[in-house]
């Protein structure tokens, strides 16, 4: 299933490097989300 | 990170490491202020429903940039060795924030009709 510009992000709740939990739909509302998803860590971003 | 916050846009990073792996990574890049999520159990769930899964079990290089309210505005699948590139990223969000702004006036004109689709942009 691919997403395409103009649908609804799926809602998500993962456990952050920050301690926190972070619940995508907490973070809208106030303005633009840019979610990067990244391959692994230890490798160039 | 600056120019994200004066433009009010979140950054969230999200890989299929776990979280003493991502603190790990943070701390050796000198600190990261935006949140690293772990996409690890059930592993890579959100890879997966945003349909960047590779069959390795990680997930693709990419971006997704969302207004405010939650509607993909950009979608950036990269390739796996380049990194992303900033200026591209910055001229998105503003488009996304000016779309914003834009659908603000519609929705207290038309009081609370507009739908955020209605003036949906055709992406790249």
């Amino acid at each position: 299933m691919k997403l395409k510009v103009g649908q609804k992000a799926p809602n998500f709740t993962l456990p952050s490097h920050l301690d926190t939990k972070v619940t995508l739909s907490k973070c809208l509302g106030k303005g633009p989300v840019v979610i990067a998803f990244f391959p692994l860590a230890w490798t160039p971003v | 990170m600056a120019k994200f916050e004066k433009l009010n846009a979140q950054v969230l990073g999200i890989s299929v490491d776990h979280v003493p792996c991502l603190k790990a990574w943070a701390k050796s890049l000198g600190g990261i202020s935006f949140p690293l999520l772990s996409d690890f159990g059930p592993l890579a769930a959100v890879a997966k429903k945003y349909g960047v899964k590779r069959k390795e079990g990680f997930s693709e290089r990419a971006i997704f940039v969302l207004d405010k309210f939650g509607i993909i505005r950009y979608i950036d699948i990269h390739n796996i060795k380049d990194r992303p590139k900033n200026k591209i990223l910055f001229e998105e969000l503003k488009k996304v924030i000016m779309l914003e702004s834009e659908l603000e006036k519609v929705a207290t004109k038309g009081k609370g009709k507009a739908k955020p689709e209605a003036k949906k942009k055709a992406g790249k």
